[in-house]
């Protein structure tokens, strides 16, 4: 089932304008719940992979993000979709997913699993598209493409496929929980028959001076030097937005995920802690028996007998703790992020009521 | 047995089949009887005289003295000469005595058997004449199982089965001798014959060799076991020299395989009646009692009946001992010795010692009492009939402790070597401490009454005033006798005890000095289970204590680690835990022995109760008070908080059923400011009924729930009011003003609410503006996770120290100290961000809410 697994070699995803709205416009739908779908693009073995469409999948509101990618009818929706694309006569082929989430919460077990799976037996150059929907209400875009590292990949085929990732197998393949996604740029790229429309879009908001924040940094991500330029109206109307107080919910928001994150992470660590006790006890018990047989003079393999004769626990997974980490790591990014403007704005309150 | 004879006095088959039916009842005794028969020629003329006591006993029976002139001259009965005509006449008695008034007169059972016995022999005679081996098997057979339903209704081994058995003997060797031609069948009959015969006449062997000697003496009587001519005074002369074999056979069979104890203790009984000095008595006594304790040896406890004579047993060998107590004693350290046949000599004070311990009989009897009380279902009515043996059981401990005392003076009571009465003492403790005064004062005052006049102990004296003072006098003196022991598991025990009977008599203050003045806390995890089963046992009933007297904080600290456990029963040493795998059958036996019978457990729906309703009185306002957020909060209420959490959480809410779910239902009205509806609730909890003054505790209660709920008002309603009055705060929750007032000022004094106290409108001012919004809290929250996180990452780096200093697998540990730095790393870096952002966050807001309280106070 699976073929050889070379290694990925697009370094850039370009992707068409038109895919970044369909997927801005699914997410912040139904925001907050999580939604996802497949991309379609070319990859054309060059350095660069080629996204050029996405479609919603039919199911919404996920329990876990990334769940959907496993449900039949979404596969078969996907199968069905390539087909019809190849009736129509797009050159087109599945590379990916996208998703929405909340900061780093899409680092979880079938996100990874899925993506571990897409690369492994579909392409190797397939990506996910993460999209954090909740940025967008503070007029940021975020949407970034991720692939499991080569060394990640590997590492799990020469474990036998599983994801039982001791600590000897994550310093052999130099794993840690920064380094085993990798984040590729993206590349907007967009049609004339797109920047027509927006610089249509813009001029609408001129005249009704529409302050709708998630279309003016779309546009400002796809900024013309001069149509910039001309709207000073309209930027200093952006520049309103930081000002707005109420941004605490997202705050609120990760600090929950990340305390639910530190409580799982605690609970991993909890488990490894007791391997450590253990595997120190029965080291202890090791230690003894060498010295013993030392003294008794027995003519014995010190280095290798005590295999036969002690079982040393077996060491939990650390892959939890990967995607724990990478996740704990992803929220305090965030954290740090958002908390920089929620000081800014609770001390320069503080002034005001100083004076 | 009579009046069922009376009812088959009506015809003859009827009677028969009765009797055939009472057969089994009989099997025991007449079993013992023939064993003792076949048991050995010397002692032929005790079994005899065992025979006619056997049937002393047997109300249907004729009366021994019957027996004994019948067996000399068979004499019609009584009957004979009211109805004589109707008897058939017959050389054997006729039962005499249950047929008054019936014209119809039967033949006995027994005269019917021993008819049918005969004529079986007679058969045998002249089959055996004739070679008709097939007859002579044939009757061999009914003549043997009529044998053994003679030998079921004590009927004696009939001479003439004896002689039968000797000349069938005679014949078969003279047949065989003669080696005569049969045919097949006749040959296997014979053959058969020959061995069952050969089996039958080495059961009866010493009789049948009596028989060839004398056939004549065997004949003149119409049974075998024929009474001793000599009567009992030439038994007399030999009764000496058997009671002392006997009893050495007693003893070397003792613990041996396959034999029967009861037959021993049979035995021993019939030397009672034989033994005439003390020291015989006593000898007997010391052997049948341990005999008797044997018999349930496996069983799981001694059959009720045995239990009862041994305590008769014991009894009456105190009584000897009593009487004789000038001139034989009973000691732990007497010289040992199998002497029966000559008393010890005497020391010099002309006391003869005997080996022995009455403490331990007491003991044994003791356990065996509640050992039968743990088997016995504890809600019917056996159990309480059983219990009643307890009174009994602890007069004979009285007693014992009386008899003990005798042998040793008062100044002797801090010497080990009196260590018979001290567990003598302990006993009598162990039966008093779990009991309610009253109680304690019946059972000593029946204990006493029961005593000889001028028996007096110099441990504890008897009284005529049976008060309060005599109860806690008499625990006292118990106690104090054993503090002063060396042996620390006496005084540890005694203190438990003491400690006990402090709590469950009220006096809480007492008991929580002696227990706090004690460090048995410390000491008692190196104890053995059944002293940590006590002390557990001990803390439940002082905190039970602590809260019938209102000292609720006091009863939810004590009872918190026992009532919380999973474990209750087994602390308690109220149950076993079911499902333990790894546990061998002799650790669920050790156990099971640690278990306490019924009557002194502690009940545990009561102990919930009191638990619950004290977690309700300290959690609730709590609650309140924190807001209704989980964070943050004291950890000493969880279990009660989970269980409110579990209550809220549940799909359907029916009216409340058992004591948790009232005291749930409680704790939800409470949190609405309804005292009255929380008081109600628990009021109905009707568990409270188990505390003497059940009442009482009930209007504690309410007093509590009073105050609470006025805390718990003002904590989560303060936020809404910016004053309140006090005399409507009075009016909601029923108090005093007074009580309101200080209330509020205790509340104000522990900062527990801002506010203030306006005495000249009489209402309470409340300060707000210092509320945590909700990020602010889970940055706190935050805080402390990141702490525990960090906590947990160092130990991560530890266990990788640890690893490397072992020295293995240089691979392995080298990964661990990297996981572990990239651990730290980012743990570093959570720290670094959040908690700064955390404490800026706060700082803020804490300025923030300074300087409004400022600038408040500027203006």
């Amino acid at each position: 089932m699976s073929k050889e697994y070379t290694a990925p070699n697009t370094e850039t995803v370009q992707v068409e304008s038109s895919v970044v709205l369909k997927i801005v416009k699914h997410a912040s739908k139904h925001f907050p719940t999580p939604v996802s779908g497949p991309l379609l693009g070319l990859d054309t073995n060059q350095k660069v992979l080629n996204v050029s469409h996405a479609f919603p999948f039919p199911t919404i509101g996920e329990s876990n993000e990334g769940y959907s990618y496993r449900i039949k009818s979404n596969q078969k929706y996907v199968h069905d979709l390539t087909e019809q694309m190849k009736i129509a006569g797009h050159a087109t082929q599945f590379v990916g997913w996208y998703q929405s989430t909340t900061s780093a919460n899409f680092l979880n077990h079938f996100t990874i699993d899925n993506l571990l799976g897409a690369q492994i037996n579909n392409n190797a150059n397939s990506i996910l598209f993460v999209h954090d929907a909740s940025k967008l209400k503070k007029g940021i875009l975020s949407l970034r493409a991720f692939r499991l590292s080569e060394n990640f990949v590997k590492a799990y085929l020469n474990n036998g496929q599983s994801n039982k990732f001791t600590r000897k197998i994550l310093v052999d393949n130099e794993l840690n929980y920064k380094n085993f996604l990798v984040e590729l740029p993206i590349q907007i790229h967009n049609s004339q028959l797109i920047s027509l429309f927006l610089n249509d879009l813009k001029l609408k908001i001129n005249e009704y001076h529409l302050d709708d924040l998630n279309v003016n940094n779309l546009i400002d991500l796809n900024s013309d030097e001069d149509l910039a330029q001309k709207e000073n109206k309209n930027t200093l109307l952006e520049n309103f937005g930081p000002l707005n107080l109420s941004g605490l919910e997202d705050s609120t928001l990760i600090i929950n995920k990340l305390v639910d994150s530190i409580d799982d992470y605690n609970y991993d660590l909890n488990n490894f802690n007791y391997y450590q006790r253990q595997l120190s006890r029965e080291m202890a018990k090791v230690q003894q028996w060498k010295q013993k047989a030392k003294q008794d003079g027995k003519p014995v393999d010190l280095e290798n007998d005590w295999k036969s004769l002690f079982k040393l626990p077996t060491e939990p997974s650390r892959y939890d703790n990967l995607l724990i980490s990478a996740s704990i790591d992803g929220f305090c990014d965030d954290l740090d992020l958002g908390c920089v403007s929620e000081l800014a704005k609770t001390f320069t309150v503080k002034g005001g009521f100083d004076n | 047995m009579s009046s069922r004879f009376f009812a088959a006095s009506l015809s003859d088959s009827e009677s028969d089949e009765e009797l055939l039916s009472s057969e089994e009842e009989e099997l025991l005794s007449s079993s013992e009887d023939e064993q003792m028969e076949s048991s050995s020629e010397e002692d032929d003329d005790l079994d005899d005289d065992m025979d006619e006591d056997e049937s002393d006993e047997d109300d249907d029976e004729p009366t021994g003295r019957n027996k004994f002139l019948k067996t000399e001259t068979p004499q019609r009965s009584a009957a004979y000469f009211l109805k004589g005509s109707n008897i058939p006449d017959s050389d054997d008695e006729t039962e005499s005595e249950s047929d008054d008034d019936n014209k119809k007169v039967v033949k006995s059972a027994k005269d019917k058997l021993l008819e049918e016995m005969k004529n079986s022999a007679n058969e045998i005679d002249n089959a055996a004449d004739f070679d008709d081996w097939l007859t002579v098997s044939k009757e061999f057979d009914k003549l043997n199982k009529l044998l053994i339903r003679s030998q079921q209704q004590n009927i004696p081994t009939p001479t003439f089965y004896i002689k039968t058995l000797a000349e069938l003997e005679d014949v078969i060797i003279l047949v065989s001798k003669e080696n005569t031609k049969m045919n097949a069948v006749t040959s296997k009959a014979f053959n058969s014959i020959k061995q069952r015969v050969k089996r039958s006449s080495r059961d009866f062997e010493d009789l049948i060799k009596r028989f060839r000697e004398s056939p004549e003496d065997m004949q003149k009587s119409a049974t075998v076991p024929a009474v001793a001519p000599a009567g009992r005074s030439a038994a007399a002369d030999e009764e000496e020299l058997d009671i002392a074999a006997t009893l050495r056979t007693v003893i070397e069979n003792r613990g041996k395989k396959n034999v029967d104890r009861y037959e021993q203790v049979a035995t021993l009984e019939k030397l009672l009646q034989f033994a005439e000095s003390p020291f015989q008595f006593i000898s007997i006594y010391f052997l049948l009692i341990p005999t008797r304790f044997d018999l349930s040896m496996n069983a799981n406890y001694m059959p009720i009946d045995q239990w009862k004579n041994a305590e008769k047993n014991i009894s009456a060998l105190l009584t000897i001992l009593e009487d004789n107590h000038d001139k034989y004693r009973v000691t732990e350290n007497g010289e040992a010795g199998l002497d029966f046949e000559n008393e010890p000599q005497a020391n010099k004070d002309g006391i003869v010692e005997v080996l022995g311990s009455i403490a331990s009989f007491v003991e044994r009897l003791d356990d065996e009492l509640t050992r039968s009380l743990l088997v016995i279902d504890p809600h019917s009515s056996d159990y309480i009939v059983r219990l009643r043996d307890e009174s009994q059981m602890y007069n004979l401990i009285l007693r014992a402790q009386l008899y003990v005392e005798s042998l040793s003076s008062a100044d002797q009571l801090t010497n080990p070597s009196n260590d018979q009465l001290f567990r003598i003492i302990l006993r009598r403790i162990d039966h008093v401490y779990f009991k309610p005064i009253q109680l304690i004062n019946f059972n000593e005052k029946t204990a006493w009454n029961a005593l000889k006049d001028g028996q007096e102990s110099f441990v504890v004296k008897s009284t005529s005033t049976y008060d309060k003072e005599y109860a806690d006098g008499l625990v006292n003196t118990l106690c104090s006798v054993l503090y002063r022991q060396s042996n620390s598991v006496y005084r540890k025990k005694a203190m438990l005890c003491h400690i006990y009977y402090y709590a469950f008599n009220n006096q809480y203050f007492k008991a929580r000095d002696m227990l706090l003045m004690s460090h048995l806390q410390s000491t008692i995890h190196s104890c053995e289970p059944a002293m940590q089963v006590l002390f557990n046992r001990t803390l439940v009933q002082l905190g039970l204590c602590a809260f019938k007297v209102g000292l609720i904080d006091e009863a939810f600290q004590t009872l918190q680690e026992i009532a919380t456990s999973s474990r209750q029963k087994e602390l308690l040493g109220q149950g076993v835990q079911r499902y333990n795998q790894q546990s061998s059958t002799t650790s669920v036996a050790a156990d099971r022995q640690r278990l306490l019978p019924f009557h002194m457990h502690i009940n545990l729906e009561l102990l919930e109760a009191v638990f619950l309703t004290s977690s309700l009185l300290i959690e609730i306002p709590q609650a309140a008070q924190t807001g209704n957020n989980n964070y943050n909060k004291k950890a000493s209420t969880k279990s009660f908080r989970r269980a409110l959490e579990f209550h809220e959480r549940q799909f359907f809410q029916g009216p409340p059923e058992n004591t948790k779910d009232y005291i749930m239902y409680a704790a939800k009205s409470l949190q609405m400011g309804d005292w009255k509806k929380a008081t109600n609730y628990i009021k109905s909890v009707d568990i409270w009924k188990l505390f003497v003054n059940g009442d009482a505790i009930k209007k504690m209660i309410e007093e509590k729930l009073q105050i609470e709920g006025l805390r718990t008002y003002l904590f989560q309603f303060r936020n809404y009011y910016t004053k309140l009055s006090i005399g409507k705060l009075a009016e909601i929750f029923e108090l005093k003003e007074s009580k309101v007032s200080a209330v509020l000022s205790k509340m104000i004094f522990k900062e527990e609410i801002l506010a203030a106290l306006d005495q000249k409108t009489s209402s309470v001012y409340f300060i707000h503006g210092h509320e945590l919004n909700k990020p602010q809290e889970l940055a706190l929250v935050l805080a402390e996770k990141v702490g525990q996180l960090a906590e947990k990452n160092e130990r991560l780096a530890a266990g990788g120290h640890q690893q490397q200093s072992t020295g293995f697998n240089s691979q392995s540990h080298g990964s661990n100290g990297n996981t572990s730095r990239n651990h730290h790393s980012q743990n570093f870096k959570i720290s670094s961000s959040n908690s700064g952002i955390i404490a800026g966050a706060l700082n803020g807001m804490d300025n923030k809410g300074n300087n409004r309280r400022q600038k408040r106070n500027n203006k």
